[in-house]
């Protein structure tokens, strides 16, 4: 094998936390190399939230699941940008509540509200975060109007999304993914990107570290890959990171026993007018009058995935050709459960546990009912939800038919949100780095991705992950 | 020439695709056979991507599945004529085995997942970075 590359620091992985980090350590005049196991954006755009960009853009083709007594579907990002590239662009800053409990149960020093304020700030204005600046869709409005007509609270969740300059206000705008914004400032600065590069192991080297793996050689073949750094930045998310790091006997007992999530139901609605149509933005209101307990949303709706929607339904699913128009698809959102990832000897795939309890698939039977209860009020006619053996709800009096539990092998979950494998804070064997995301006992190995998170935010997740990666790499040059 | 009470991976796969398409109404006439069969590479290039250590089991229960017509119809389950498929696909689907009820939604959520992505092409992407 040839000598390895060399850089002052290598960041592992190009999703939010890793593009962040990478963008400010290029900036302030560090030798970085940006490595990412995803393809690059060379390969050309595709069609968001399609089949083609499942098998190109998500890790396993999208087939990733958490198994368990009730098994979680998840999807993580696999490309340049990772999950930023995928998502649907909701933004929030993390709760208040959410941060103080951060500080209070996991001793996470300067945390608080106005610790992070700049951050968010300085984020929000990188990547245009604002509200549509025309009419959310309809189906959208639908999950609004319920909620208003229960005297529920909604709003509309702000996207990191912006309109070309002389755009219509309802033109589809351009997200504002890592690709099209810290990755460029970054390799602007100077940075060096390599893509199709998986990282296999770490290992101290000196007073730095020798990052190992494979890369895509001539026609694709995969070659050794290594690359010598003083620092390392791991930014490969809630599932790689602690996988990564327990390959390489780092992190301690803890690193990817922790994993959270946000365990989601979904719940198809048909409508007795349109509410849906090809090309529909992404949906933008929210329902917070139950949380932090659960909170309900409304999801991409494109036949495809309104099919996917209604596969315990199958008179409804063979009548979609002509239904879709008056469907959408609405979710429940809750933070329970915990589980794990376990590299598997032998396998290049982490197993990734869930466990949800009697509780858990209780509130989510309550959170089931609740948004019901609203798509009813919104003036839904039928209601699908993904609970294999169940019948369609077709007014408030079905309500009575849902159980005070879920059944656990029949209800059917799904997540993009997945978080707090690698906890930071300053409680010893429960927090694998410090406040600021240095690995314990490593003062030269970082995390800066979702797995710091604490616990589940009950909010979509990529604007804490960045503000606090932000917050970390300034500490981190500041320091040095 | 391939027997028809030998287990086949492939044409397994792709006897059940044609069946959970038909049976989830996503036919275009216009394009026929078309969409089945792009449907069917798509299932099978998906069957590759699966984490690693799901692949075997995955492959296994594909021909346990295919197998499990033998001692009662004579030839596997890809064999069969379409019109007598569904009551097998249907003992899976109710299984009190949670593996089997698995394996059927696996391959119905991609089939009926890829069927309308054919039949509904999403809007163009977004412009070139």
């Amino acid at each position: 094998m040839s000598d390895p590359l060399r850089a002052e620091v290598a960041v592992i992985g190009s999703g939010p936390g890793g593009a962040v980090t990478a963008c400010h350590l290029a900036e302030a005049g560090r030798d970085v190399v940006l490595v990412e196991e995803g393809a690059g954006a060379d390969q050309g755009p595709c069609p968001p939230f399609s089949r083609e960009e499942m098998e190109r853009r998500y890790r396993n083709g999208g087939l990733t699941v958490a198994l368990g007594p009730t098994k979680v579907n998840y999807v993580e990002g696999r490309c340049v940008g990772g999950g930023s590239e995928i998502n649907s662009g909701l933004y929030h800053r993390t709760p208040p509540e959410v941060l103080a409990r951060w500080q209070e149960q996991y001793g996470v020093r300067e945390m608080g509200e106005s610790d992070l304020a700049p951050h968010f700030d300085a984020c929000e204005q990188d990547l245009s975060v604002s509200l549509l600046p025309g009419p959310a869709p309809a189906a959208s409005l639908k999950l609004h109007e319920g909620a208003q007509r229960l005297g529920w609270k909604s709003l509309e969740v702000p996207r990191w999304y912006r309109l070309p300059a002389g755009a219509a206000p309802d033109a589809p705008g351009e997200r504002q993914s890592m690709a099209r914004t810290f990755i460029p400032r970054a390799l602007a600065a100077g940075c060096r990107l390599r893509t199709d590069t998986r990282i296999l192991s770490l290992r101290p080297a000196g007073a730095g570290w020798l990052v190992s793996g494979v890369t895509a050689g001539a026609e694709g073949h995969p070659v050794p890959f290594a690359l010598r750094a003083d620092t390392v930045f791991l930014a490969c998310g809630a599932v790689q990171t602690p996988a990564l790091l327990r390959r390489s006997g780092l992190g301690g007992r803890a690193a990817g026993r922790t994993l959270r999530m946000h365990p989601t139901l979904k719940i198809a609605a048909r409508f007795p007018g349109p509410v849906n149509g090809l090309g529909m933005g992404v949906p933008v209101h929210q329902v917070k009058e139950f949380a932090p307990r659960f909170s309900f949303g409304c999801s991409i709706s494109a036949p495809p995935h309104l099919a996917l929607s209604l596969v315990d339904y199958p008179a409804a699913l063979r009548a979609l050709p002509e239904t879709w128009p008056q469907m959408s698809v609405y979710y429940a959102m809750i933070g329970g459960g915990e589980g794990s990832v376990t590299p598997l000897p032998g396998f290049r795939d982490p197993l990734v546990r869930y466990r949800l309890g009697e509780g858990d698939l209780a509130l989510l039977s309550e959170a089931c009912s609740k948004l019901a209860e609203l798509l009813f009020a919104a003036g839904a006619v039928a209601l699908y939800p993904s609970v294999t053996g169940w019948p369609m709800l077709r007014d408030r009096d079905d309500l009575t038919r849902v159980p005070g539990t879920l059944p656990a092998a029949r209800t059917n979950l799904m997540t993009i949100h997945l978080f707090s494998s690698c906890r930071m804070g300053e409680r010893s064997g429960e927090c694998i780095t410090d406040s600021y995301g240095r690995v314990h006992g490593h003062p030269h190995l970082h995390i800066a991705d979702a797995s710091l998170l604490c616990d589940a935010p009950g909010v979509n997740p990529q604007g804490s992950v960045m503000a606090i990666a932000r917050r970390n790499v300034l500490r981190f040059l500041r320091a040095a | 020439m391939s027997l028809p009470c030998l287990p086949r991976f492939e044409a397994t796969v792709s006897a059940l695709t044609y069946s959970l398409l038909d049976a989830g109404g996503v036919t275009d006439a216009a394009a026929g056979r078309f969409i089945q069969n792009r449907v069917c590479r798509y299932i099978l290039a998906e069957h590759g991507r699966l984490p690693d250590y799901l692949r075997l089991p995955m492959r296994m229960l594909t021909l346990l599945f295919d197998a499990q017509t033998l001692p009662f119809e004579g030839v596997a389950f890809h064999a069969l004529p379409p019109e007598r498929r569904a009551p097998w696909i249907d003992r899976w689907r109710t299984a009190p085995l949670g593996a089997c009820r698995d394996f059927i939604r696996f391959h119905e959520s991609l089939a009926i997942f890829a069927g309308y992505d054919a039949l509904f092409p999403p809007p163009p992407p977004e412009p070139p970075r």
